[in-house]
């Protein structure tokens, strides 16, 4: 009798110890990692994020970089660590390219989602002096000189590579390129310098050297202008059917709790809906979003049909 | 003007200045223990940033920073660690002296050196902040390519007892520094499946396998035989001659040192080992450095210093982070809602200038704190081995840990640290190697990124007059021992004496 009911209490005390600490969660710093250099445009937007999230979950966050592979080495960190909530990381749209790539064995089907909760697109920028007006201006120009006209982007697999690619494929060009292994904000650096025609970049990345009148934008492959520099037309708008954005979200470890996940979007979207975090947000030329869980893995479904599509369709593999 | 003056006001204010002194101590602590660096320290320090002024969060960082590059030195000179990347050459020359017994005097010439290089460096920022910023454009992926050919090139100087050795140990370190990602078409090399190779193998913990725990092994297996040396510090501001040395030798690591800070991608590390060939290549007998010269010492502190100066120069007026701590200030800076870039002389030049004024301050905390401690650090070497050499033992992993709170880092520094002392038994410098694989990334990816932009063709490494100088350079380097062979003929009985 004594037996059965230790038996029972403890069956009791199981079902009952999971919920309850579900409920105490956070009770201790959660490990952020991501996957890009510090200073990058990826690493401002997830320490900004944890940095105002702290205020409603109570807990600090320990943020770390592991910078390699377009976010690789994150993301396998990520999915091997244990799915208590404590280990939550940042991707970009590298989580849809690097598993068909063969690069990793990850995609975004092993991780639990929490929230979408900004984008960028990508553009074409030139030197100030350059003389091409319009994206027209210079395909005609590579058109002309195939192979000759040098462009900086980021490595193989990246969006920025990406978006480059599909430059080439509609505009009908083919670029001399410079691989950038920092991130697309080196070949911006370089563009000022003059060494390259022109490089790849966000309206993030290049808006500082923009404003030092080095380089300028010919346009963004975005579905809208980017509102700090609306003078500047979309790829679309210039014949080029290209829209193609950077899309952050949060990951945890596949099997994380239901509760943990709903806490920590709750958090984040506190953060991106407070309107003083969109403004500031939006002044770099960012895009914010609150995408709930169920919408972020519906959204990250779609990626990664499109990315599929696009390897398949560029020979990138 | 009135804006100057009203900063100048500000940051004079005891508070301000009691957290510039703050800063720069906790920055010289840290860069003074092995592995902790002057990034982690500004890393770690960010959160309390928050709860201070955007002016106060700054001025602490900037202080960390300028301390941190410095206090460096200090263990470099004492303990032959490097206590960051950047004063790797400061070892070569600082800690020949304290083995004989004069580390005080080495610390005070570091300090003045240092104080001479990072104020030159803000003086630099301050009033020829544009031009630098024209002059770090220039550098494209052929001249990046250059400046680390000329920096690999020391090893033929560094180590003239024996070129093949030091051959041996960059080619070490330049295969080393192939693990990992491919710079250019990201393919996986040598990393043999582990995900934390992905990166390639970060030189951090190299650097402190490699002397710190190295220098832990042979100093347990000397304990038995010899006495240590006992520091004798009398006085610890530099003497009228060692002053006179200082002033002589600062000017090129001056400048040098602020225009590679300024390079974007290149750093502290990077222009105290270009400062060094240098001053080796234009001196008339360069085997006396390494041998525990103050002019040596004089090229790598004034140098690495002079370039926390030029960091921040593409900082503020462009906007972009050249190195990881000027990318940790700018996200501070974006957490106050600082935008810097040229606007920002426009729409704060408060801000700016409170930074010229805390950067100088910084630098005055430093001479004052580093002078003060002179007189103490030294007496660490003093302790009893059995105590020293197990807590420098500890400091390693933890150093090695704390960079990227990684286990595989632990494990390439105890790997690092049992190498190095299988090449010190076979009397192979481990500087080579570190060169090797600190330049061996810059190197490669710049020359092969050049030879992308000219399709194949070498001309590009000739088409400026910037990258014509620094292959001029680095030819005369290589050509010095030659050159000295012929001139030293005569004298060739007297030398073989010698040895």
């Amino acid at each position: 009798m004594k037996k059965r009911a230790l038996l029972l209490a403890g069956i009791l005390l199981f079902c009952g110890l999971s919920p309850a600490m579900a409920a105490s969660y956070p009770s201790r710093s959660i490990q952020f990692l991501i996957g890009w250099d510090i200073g990058g445009g990826s690493d401002q937007a997830g320490r900004t994020l944890c940095a105002k999230a702290e205020k409603y979950l109570g807990q600090p966050f320990a943020i770390q970089n592991l910078p390699a592979g377009s976010g690789a080495k994150a993301y396998m960190a990520i999915a091997g660590a244990k799915p208590d909530g404590y280990t939550i990381g940042l991707t970009t749209s590298t989580i849809s390219t690097l598993k068909p790539l063969g690069r990793i064995p990850v995609g975004s089907e092993d991780f639990e989602h929490v929230i979408l909760f900004n984008s960028d697109p990508g553009g074409i920028w030139v030197h100030t002096d350059a003389p091409w007006k319009s994206l027209g201006e210079f395909l005609a120009y590579a058109k002309a000189n195939p192979e000759r006209v040098s462009v900086a982007a980021s490595t193989p697999g990246s969006i920025t590579r990406f978006q480059m690619m599909a430059l080439e494929q509609e505009g009908g060009v083919r670029f001399r390129v410079l691989s950038q292994q920092g991130g697309a904000a080196n070949g911006l650096t370089n563009l000022a310098g003059r060494h390259i025609d022109a490089a790849m970049g966000t309206p993030l990345e290049g808006y500082a050297l923009y404003t030092a009148g080095k380089i300028r934008p010919l346009g963004f492959c975005s579905e809208e202008r980017v509102p700090m520099m609306a003078d500047v037309p979309t790829w679309k708008e210039q014949g080029i059917d290209v829209a193609l954005s950077t899309a952050r979200t949060v990951i945890a470890p596949k099997g994380t709790p239901k509760e943990v996940i709903d806490t920590l979007y709750e958090a984040f979207r506190k953060v991106v809906t407070d309107p003083e975090y969109s403004k500031s947000m939006e002044a770099k030329g960012s895009n914010v979003h609150a995408l709930t869980p169920e919408e972020t893995r519906q959204f990250l479904r779609e990626q990664d049909a499109r990315f599929a599509a696009l390897i398949r369709n560029t020979g990138a593999k | 003007m009135p804006t100057l003056l009203a900063a100048f006001s500000d940051v004079i204010h005891p508070w301000m200045t009691g957290i510039i002194f703050f800063g720069t101590f906790v920055g010289i602590l840290v860069g003074a223990l092995p592995g902790l660096s002057a990034t982690l320290g500004v890393a770690i320090l960010l959160p309390v940033t928050y709860y201070l002024s955007p002016a106060e969060g700054l001025l602490l960082l900037l202080g960390i920073y300028t301390g941190g590059i410095y206090g460096g030195s200090i263990a470099a000179i004492l303990l032959n660690i490097p206590g960051c990347p950047a004063s790797l050459m400061t070892t070569l020359d600082g800690y020949p002296l304290s083995r004989r017994g004069e580390g005080g005097r080495a610390i005070g010439i570091a300090t003045v050196s240092s104080f001479i290089g990072g104020t030159v460096g803000v003086l630099a920022l301050i009033f020829i902040s544009t031009l630098l910023a024209r002059a770090a454009l220039s550098f494209g992926p052929a001249e990046y390519a250059l400046l680390a050919f000329f920096g690999l090139s020391a090893i033929v100087v560094v180590v003239a007892k024996s070129v093949l050795k030091g051959f041996i140990s960059a080619c070490i370190g330049l295969m080393l520094a192939t693990v990992g990602m491919d710079p250019l078409v990201s393919v996986e090399r040598f990393s043999y499946g582990n995900f934390d190779l992905l990166g390639g193998i970060n030189y951090i913990p190299v650097v402190i396998g490699l002397f710190g725990l190295c220098e832990v092994f042979t100093q347990a297996l000397e304990t038995r035989q010899a006495a240590a040396v006992r520091q004798v510090v009398r006085r610890v501001f530099p003497s009228g001659d060692d002053l006179k040395t200082i002033l002589r030798n600062s000017f090129h690591p001056c400048w040098i040192g602020t225009l590679i800070g300024a390079l974007p991608g290149a750093g502290g590390s990077i222009a105290s080992i270009i400062s060094y060939n240098r001053a080796m290549a234009s001196d008339t007998n360069p085997e006396r450095f390494g041998t525990g010269i103050t002019e040596g010492l004089v090229a790598s502190e004034t140098a690495n210093n002079a370039a926390v100066g030029g960091a921040m120069v593409p900082l503020l007026t462009l906007g972009i982070p050249g190195s990881s701590v000027t990318a940790v200030l700018l996200g501070a800076m974006l957490m106050h809602n600082i935008t810097p870039g040229p606007m920002l002389y426009v729409n704060n030049p408060h801000m700016v200038y409170v930074i010229f004024i805390g950067m100088v301050m910084a630098n005055v905390a430093m001479l004052v704190l580093g002078i003060a401690g002179a007189k103490i650090f030294p007496r660490v070497v003093n302790l009893p081995r059995t105590a020293l050499l197990p807590v420098i033992a500890l400091l390693c992993i933890i150093g090695a840990y704390a960079m990227s709170s990684s286990y595989t880092d632990v494990v390439i520094m105890i790997l690092s640290g049992l190498f190095g002392f299988m090449l010190k038994q076979l009397g192979i410098p481990a500087g080579p190697l570190i060169l090797g694989l600190i330049l061996g990334p810059i190197a490669e990816s710049n020359f092969r990124g050049a030879m992308e932009l000219s399709d194949g063709s070498l001309s590009i490494f000739i088409r400026s007059p910037l990258s014509c100088g620094i292959l001029a350079l680095t030819m005369l380097l290589l050509a010095s021992p030659l050159i000295r062979r012929l001139i030293a003929k005569p004298n060739r009985p007297a030398k073989a004496e010698r040895r």
